[in-house]
């Protein structure tokens, strides 16, 4: 018997329901563009017409009749409420869409112009109008695919992801990569923030991580660390902080493109005062309900772990830290325990006490702009989602047995090995340069690396002074620009020694193990 | 005279709450300034302080995620020994004998996303700039409170007293070790000699301290065990209370000037 099977009763069960819940909200996405009244953001609702739906009322009303049977059986019989709720969603997909189109059709007969109201104007800054009935069409399309997808499940198909699929995957993903990739799309995507605003690439984005998550969900391995109980949080964090990254950048996107053509920001057009009672004290309520009712669901479909009783001496392998502390952990490989866990920690969070007193910039209080912030903003938020986040996920959900690096379909072998032939630069510089032993004398051993060192917090400051900082200076003063170029440069070093293991192997810069201080 | 009139009609009812149902203009300002809990909040905010789409509601989720472990671990609490004796089992009879057995996983859910929550907070506050001044002190307060959500939920993950917890925290805990100057294995550390005698070993270094062993023990559980339930949640509240109080002081929730 196959005790790793890729699918199980179980995982297709679940499968199959995941995929209908992307499906579902694929064809909520097309009914709301088809029937939302889609103002843009920033945009007055004042002049839009009111919104005429026009169906064959039974159509719309067995939707209806499918989603409320389909509710209530899920109380009864699960097998007979997920086809209920599929049908359902096919259905509103399909009238969704084929509303669109109907009323397109008849805003241009009315009008004798071509269609206003069915072309959607996305708020000012995100680009063009586009057409509600073809993008409409089009999530309700990948609804339809969700849905089959899901049903092929639900009726027994036994479809993983292809083997050689999974391998390309696994070849292709090293630490290297993945930190590699991840800074590329992060600079990408301040870069090309303006298409990353805009809502139809996003939703296309989610429905390619539910596609990917779905697939990878069919390989034993993937299910094996993914469903760890104290994993499931982390890939919610996955998608809070993408999601918010992206709310974020939208509205920092608009604004900018407002405040430059001196219309107010979308925070000034709500600038008037409301009374407490009952806006804000409502709004509380409704949250506190919905916090309650999401954690007791968790808490019922998700125990707690527990695992064998304490052994201080059977360590488990991988021996790891809560997941939150896996960023730092994860720089080990980089660091000795000193740098990585105490001075970097130190330097991040004095750091991020000092930020308010080192960003001068005035701008950019109170309100969502990158334009007017775009070194504070895209510094911390690199520091942020790449440095700690992204490492957060790498030492997760890719470091197995002895921190080796895993794929993500990749069997945690505990006999792997992994070529350990780092150098320190003591050894580079003497025996593979000067050909000579190393001397004795620890300091003189050491001298290249100490001064290399001392250069990168000596000279570099006044070498970035000189090209980029002199407003600062002036308008900040010295004080604050030490503290800033200090924090700069160890925020730094951690990607130089990055590359620095990749491309040379180097181990550490100074290392004077004879008292623990090697960098 | 109706049931719900015969209910607030009454000494009692009224001693409790001063005004009839905040429903005009008035009461809704009443009830804002004579209530304690309301009292927390200005009477009036400006309409795009309080909008979803700008605080992402993530400080107030947080500090609702607060008072739920504060709830869940009192609970918690009434059950759990934090001895070598009992820990465990104590924890495996939460899971299995406890009535209402959901406490355990509240409480270990709500912690994860307690830190989740601090977070995105920390994020938000971060993209709207609203560290900027007046507000400088108060993001200070949040690194701190930051800071202490993360050992709140460290010091709580020894407890359960199982393979995860125990190396979970040694491995965390070895760090302390490295410290430069007061762990045995940091730098600097071995150069503090008196008279022949080194001053840092492993029995008077940093991860002694943390562990009141010399590695992860019963006196390591106690400790982080105290931490955990009284002197981490105390410097919460203060904090919290503090950072509350600033956001009153610094103008209300930020925005554009
Ligand atoms: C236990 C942790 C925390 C709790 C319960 C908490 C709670 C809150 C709440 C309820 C607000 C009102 C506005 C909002 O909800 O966004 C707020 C504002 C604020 N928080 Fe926190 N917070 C915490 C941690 C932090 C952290 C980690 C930071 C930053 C490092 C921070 C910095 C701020 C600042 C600067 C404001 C004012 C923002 C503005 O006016 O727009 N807080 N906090």
């Amino acid at each position: 018997m196959n005790h790793h099977p890729d699918l199980t009763p179980g995982v297709m069960a679940a499968l199959s329901w995941f995929y209908l819940f992307s499906s579902i909200l694929n064809a909520c996405a097309s009914a709301y563009i088809s029937y939302g009244e889609l103002v843009s953001e920033g945009a007055s609702r004042d002049d839009l017409g009111p919104k005429t739906i026009s169906m064959p009322a039974w159509l719309r009303t067995s939707t209806w009749v499918f989603y409320g049977f389909g509710g209530l059986f899920l109380l009864i019989n699960i097998q007979i409420a997920y086809w209920l709720l599929a049908a359902g969603t096919v259905l509103l997909a399909i009238f969704s869409t084929a509303d669109a189109a109907l009323f397109a059709e008849h805003e241009s007969h009315d009008t004798g112009l071509k269609a206003s109201l069915n072309r959607h104007q996305p708020a000012i800054g995100i680009g063009g109008p586009l057409s509600r009935p073809i993008i409409s069409a089009i999530w309700s399309f990948v609804a339809m695919i969700f849905a089959a997808m899901g049903m092929t499940y639900a009726l027994g198909a036994e479809y993983a992801m292809p083997q050689l699929f999974r391998n390309a995957i696994d070849n292709a993903s090293g630490a290297t990569s993945f930190f590699t990739i991840s800074t590329l799309a992060f600079i990408a995507m301040i870069v090309y923030r303006k298409l990353v605003a805009n809502g139809i690439l996003a939703w296309a984005a989610l429905n390619f991580s539910f596609l990917f998550f779905g697939l990878s969900l069919t390989d034993y391995d993937f299910r094996d660390i993914v469903t760890k109980p104290d994993n499931v949080p982390i890939i919610g964090l996955i998608y809070l902080v993408a999601y918010f990254t992206w709310i974020g950048l939208r509205r920092a996107v608009i604004n900018d493109a407002r405040m430059a053509k001196g219309l107010p920001n979308l925070e000034e057009l709500g600038s008037e005062k409301t009374l407490t009672w009952p806006d804000l004290v409502y709004t509380e309520l409704i949250a506190v309900v919905i916090g309650t009712v999401f954690l007791i669901v968790w808490s019922i479909l998700l125990q707690a772990p527990l695992e064998q009783p304490a052994s201080s001496t059977q360590a488990p392998n991988p021996s790891k830290a809560p997941w939150y502390f896996l960023g730092l952990q994860e720089m080990l490989v980089y660091f000795d325990p000193w740098m990585a866990g105490v001075v970097l920690p130190t330097f991040i969070v004095i750091g991020m006490m000092a930020m308010p007193y080192i960003d001068t910039n005035k701008a950019g209080n109170g309100y969502y702009t990158i334009r007017q912030r775009m070194f504070a903003y895209s510094t911390f938020q690199y520091g942020f989602l790449v440095l700690w986040v992204v490492l957060i996920l790498l030492g997760t959900f890719l470091r197995g047995p002895n921190w080796n690096f895993f794929g993500p379909y990749e069997y945690w072998d505990l006999h792997k090995l992994e070529p350990l032939n780092n150098v320190n630069l003591s050894d580079i510089f003497w025996i593979q340069w000067l050909r000579q032993s190393r001397p004795s004398a620890i300091l003189i051993r050491e001298a290249p690396g100490i001064f290399l060192t001392m250069g990168y917090f000596a000279v570099l400051p006044g070498l970035m002074y000189a090209v980029f900082f002199k407003k600062y200076v002036m308008e900040s003063g010295f004080i604050r620009y030490s503290v800033l170029a200090m924090l700069l440069l160890f925020m730094a070093s951690l990607p130089i020694k990055m590359v620095l293991r990749w491309t040379i192997n180097l181990k550490y810069i100074v290392a004077i193990p004879e008292y623990f201080f090697n960098i | 005279m109706s049931i719900a009139d015969k209910i607030t009609d009454n000494q009692i009812w009224k001693s409790v709450f001063r005004h009839p149902m905040p429903t005009d203009r008035r009461n809704r300002v009443v009830v804002m300034l004579t209530n304690f809990f309301l009292h927390l909040h200005p009477v009036s905010v400006r309409r795009q302080g309080i909008a979803l789409s700008y605080t992402w509601c993530m400080g107030g989720t947080t500090f609702f995620l607060f008072l739920v472990e504060v709830v869940t671990g009192v609970l918690l609490m009434f059950y759990y020994r934090p001895t070598l004796e009992h820990a465990y089992n104590d924890i495996l009879n939460l899971r299995d004998v406890t009535t209402l057995g959901l406490m355990r996983e509240l409480h270990r859910w709500g912690a994860h996303a307690m830190v989740i929550a601090v977070w995105l907070h920390m994020y938000r506050v971060f993209l709207t700039g609203s560290y900027k001044p007046p507000r400088e002190f108060n993001w200070v307060v949040g690194t701190l409170l930051l800071v202490m959500t993360l050992l709140l939920s460290f010091t709580g993950y020894l407890l359960p007293w199982d393979q995860l917890a125990i190396w979970a925290i040694t491995v965390g805990s070895n760090m302390a070790r490295a410290t430069p100057g007061v762990g045995v294995e940091g730098p600097g550390a071995s150069l503090l000699v008196l008279n022949g005698v080194p001053l840092v070993t492993s029995f008077s270094d940093a991860k002694f301290a943390l562990l009141s062993g010399r590695s992860v023990g019963e006196m390591t559980l106690n400790r982080f065990y105290v931490l955990h339930c009284v002197a981490i949640p105390l410097a919460v509240s203060l904090l919290i209370m503090i950072h509350f109080w600033r956001v009153r002081k610094d103008g209300g929730i930020s925005g554009p000037m």
